[in-house]
């Protein structure tokens, strides 16, 4: 089929936050009158390419054909106006504002007269469009604020089918409705395929993925990796596709035998978090233990409850000697370190020096009596950045002008410096280049060597799996599988444990 | 010229305009700004200024304001009456204490309480105006007669020394200095790397009470009297100093000690110029807003703004 055929037509579409490649080529076809499913590991780029299509951010480069004809936009609302409509993964309703109002912002004009908004009409035509897609017990004068997550997920819907979109995008949404709200996201989308319409669906489900859609196109670390016909599908087949990257050369660690020591050096009894639910890990001296599964299974919580940096409702973080951990300074006084998920905001002081970075936590060792000797600031710095291989021009360089790698390297050498004996890193190889991600794993293997304890947060499973000793699946908040290193602990085993 | 290309212009700005400044009003008044007789005039005016900045410094590097720094100062130098009365000993430890508990207060209702700074120090203002208007019964108080006679230039010149040299110490060879610094980069990654975020507030809020205490005393014996006027002036003219000497309101590691010279100096040649010009008092108050809005326009990082609030 040529590509005036297609609705619409993605072709060779570039996109990258700083270093990191989020689409380095991308291309995607959809008919009129299809579900197309979009499937992808974490960081495939799913949700970028939507977005782009959807008009939320700007491709760096590659074109868009709609109707066979280019498609250009600045923002959501002209691609509303197209006839582009997506449903996000996050929350996109006002929480003050009523379930009418949230159903018809940016649209009040149509009920305004003389500048003066009728309420009474638009309570009226939120609950016709309500009722359209088959909600009923949702009053359309409650807040926002007063319904569930899923309610609001609901009323997107309405105020999606109110636009009546010739493409309707679904972004991993089904995973905050129950089968009542699922169901009512089905029929809309069955009811769009009828009338000709497309839709793009995106989920972690395989399952739903094969039963919902008519063909799956795949995506893999930012590359297009293949269109899947009804007739081809199978879960194997999805799986090996989804993650079945050819490691070329093997930058993890080599001994495929899980080892580490007999003594206790950090424990979580029944912890529970806004995010995580009941969850108890034990990690011991010369051990990586990691932590993997979906972005939104809670375990970034982890690595901040167990260096004390977040809330716990329930449960304690202990270290070896069942001493409480319940904050940041006292997690360091346990000589814990921790480097954040969010390397530029929790991490780094981007607008600052090296040096400043670098000393912070250790001005306590550097300084004679609260003095702090520039000197020998210095001489610190310039020691742990050098033993790092930190590529700078001095030590005055401001963080922001480094590159990702090299931004974590100064993050690492600051609690190296600071004599940490456990670390816990979240996502530390986050947009970082091959080369400095070979080096990083190295360090982790010594640090291992050395008796140091490490907890290992990605969510890259192959990273997970080559580095741990021991690998703790989450879903939904909590503990769905631990894992021993051995040989044949491959990613599909894990991630029957992760969806 | 590698000097010249590492120089950002935006960095020497302040140091220029002091000179500026001062240029100007020496050639305007036909060189009386260097008569020996008037660089006195202007410590004596720089006196007030510097000494609050260099606390107010620390303040703003962890990128808060304070608002009621003026009123601070008013009910130490009140309660320094007071107790002067008694033993005028007394006036300069309860000063200094007094100024302390307030600042403490800021402490309380910003770090505590959680509002933020200008919000949190709007109110305070409020309440310690009112506890000042308790305390003075609507009229005025006066210190004893010879304390005045303390008032003089040496006495002064070694205060501004001793605070000035605390505060380079502080802003610039201690753990304090740098976490204030960290807090005002981005006080999520300071509180991972183990600042109390609220330890490091407080203690600024806590210092700037200390200084206003001191300040407080030495209004008094400057003026003999404590009443609801004092120091009203000040808080404006330290906010000019900071941004003329290029503090930046967003705090962080591009705050620079040296910008508290900078600044307070410059603040007060210009109040010297304008009165070797013979301007009166209501001239320069309009002068002194111009001075305000462009120090402020030109510190202001709308770089990384989308919508001004």
């Amino acid at each position: 089929m040529e590509a005036e055929n297609y609705l619409l037509c993605v072709d060779n579409m570039k996109k990258s936050f700083g270093i990191t490649k989020a689409l380095k080529g991308v291309q995607l076809q959809l008919k009129s009158g299809e579900i197309l499913g979009l499937i992808g590991e974490n960081g495939s780029g799913k949700s970028t390419l939507t977005s782009i299509i959807a008009g939320i951010q700007p491709a760096d480069s590659g074109g868009i054909l709609f109707h066979g004809e280019p498609y250009s936009i600045q923002n959501s609302v002209e691609a509303n106006e197209k006839g582009i409509c997506m449903i996000l993964q996050e929350k996109a309703t006002f929480d003050n504002l009523s379930v009418a109002h949230n159903v018809f912002i940016g649209n009040e004009k149509e009920f305004c007269k003389h500048g003066i908004l009728n309420n009474k009409l638009i309570f009226e035509k939120a609950r016709e469009v309500l009722k359209k897609i088959g909600v009923t017990e949702i009053d359309v004068k409650d807040k926002i604020k007063n319904r569930s997550f899923e309610d609001g997920k609901l009323v997107e819907l309405a105020r999606a089918a109110n636009l009546n979109p010739q493409i309707l995008i679904v972004d991993e949404t089904t995973t905050a409705l129950s089968q009542n709200g699922r169901d009512i996201l089905y029929t809309m989308m069955e009811n769009m395929k009828k009338e000709g319409k497309s839709v793009i669906f995106i989920s972690h489900d395989i399952d739903e993925m094969m039963s919902k859609c008519d063909r799956l196109s795949i995506l893999r670390d930012g590359d297009y990796i293949g269109t899947l016909e009804k007739e081809e599908y199978s879960p194997e087949k999805i799986k090996s596709l989804m993650v079945g990257r050819t490691i070329t050369d093997n930058y993890y660690r080599e001994d495929t035998k899980s080892s580490y020591g007999d003594e206790i050096v950090l424990k979580a009894e029944n912890i529970t978090t806004s995010n995580l639910k009941d969850v108890s890990f034990e990690l011991h001296k010369g051990e990586i233990l990691g932590f993997g599964g979906l972005a939104d299974s809670g375990m970034h919580d982890i690595g901040k409850a167990a260096f004390g940096a977040i809330h716990i409702k329930k449960g304690k973080v202990v270290d070896g000697q069942n001493e409480q951990i319940y904050s940041p300074s006292v997690a360091m006084k346990k000589k814990i370190a921790y480097i954040g998920k969010n390397r530029d905001q929790e991490s780094l002081f981007v607008n600052s020096p090296i040096r400043d970075n670098v000393a912070l936590p250790s001005y306590k060792i550097i300084a004679k009596n609260t003095f702090v000797s520039p000197t020998k600031e210095r001489k610190f710095v310039e020691e742990w950045t050098t033993k790092l291989d930190v590529k700078m021009q001095n030590i005055d360089q401001y963080v922001s002008e480094l590159s990702g790698g090299n931004k974590q390297k100064v993050a690492i050498a600051k609690w190296l410096g600071f004599g940490a004996d456990i670390f816990i890193l979240d996502c530390p190889t986050r947009g970082i280049d091959i080369g400095v991600k070979a080096s990083i794993y190295k360090l982790l293997t010594d640090l291992k060597n050395r008796g140091k304890s490490i907890i290992l947060i990605s969510e890259e499973l192959p990273e997970v799996i080559g580095m741990c000793d021991r690998v703790v699946v989450l879903k939904n908040g909590q503990n769905s599988g631990i894992f021993v290193r051995e040989d044949d602990l491959t990613e599909n085993k894990l991630i029957n444990y992760m969806v | 010229m590698d000097f010249l290309k590492k120089v950002n212009f935006k960095t020497l700005f302040p140091l220029l305009g002091l000179i500026g400044v001062v240029l100007f009003f020496q050639i305007i008044t036909g060189g009386k700004v260097f008569q020996t007789k008037n660089i006195m005039a202007v410590i004596n005016s720089s006196f007030f200024i510097l000494i609050a900045t260099v606390a107010f410094s620390f303040i703003m590097s962890v990128g808060n304001l304070d608002l009621s720094m003026g009123t601070v100062m008013a009910v130490s130098c009140t309660c320094a009456a007071v107790v002067a009365k008694i033993s005028p000993f007394l006036a300069l430890p309860v000063a200094i204490l007094v100024g302390g508990i307030f600042g403490a207060f800021n402490g309380f209702v910003h770090a505590d309480m959680k509002l933020g700074s200008l919000i949190a120090t709007m109110t305070t203002q409020s309440i310690f105006s009112g506890i000042l208007v308790l305390i003075l019964d609507g009229g005025t108080l006066s210190a004893p007669k010879y304390m005045l006679s303390w008032n003089t230039m040496s006495l002064k010149i070694t205060a501004m020394l001793i605070i000035v040299l605390i505060g380079i110490y502080l802003f610039n060879f201690t753990a304090y200095g740098k976490q204030c610094r960290a807090v005002g980069s981005c006080a999520e990654a300071a509180r991972l790397c183990g600042v109390s975020v609220r330890r490091v507030k407080y203690m600024t809020f806590i210092n700037m009470g200390f200084a206003m205490g001191a300040l407080g005393f030495f209004s008094l014996i400057r003026t003999g009297t404590a009443s609801a006027t004092t120091g009203s002036d000040l808080m404006m003219n330290v906010w000019c100093a900071a941004l003329l000497g290029g503090l930046p309101l967003s705090g962080g590691s591009a705050a620079k000690f040296r910008s508290v010279l900078i600044g307070s100096f410059t603040m007060a040649f210009l109040a010297n110029g304008m009165t070797l010009m013979g301007l009166l008092s209501r001239d320069k108050q309009l002068i002194q807003g111009i001075v305000f809005l462009i120090a402020v326009a030109i510190s202001f990082d709308r770089k990384h703004m989308v919508v001004i609030k």
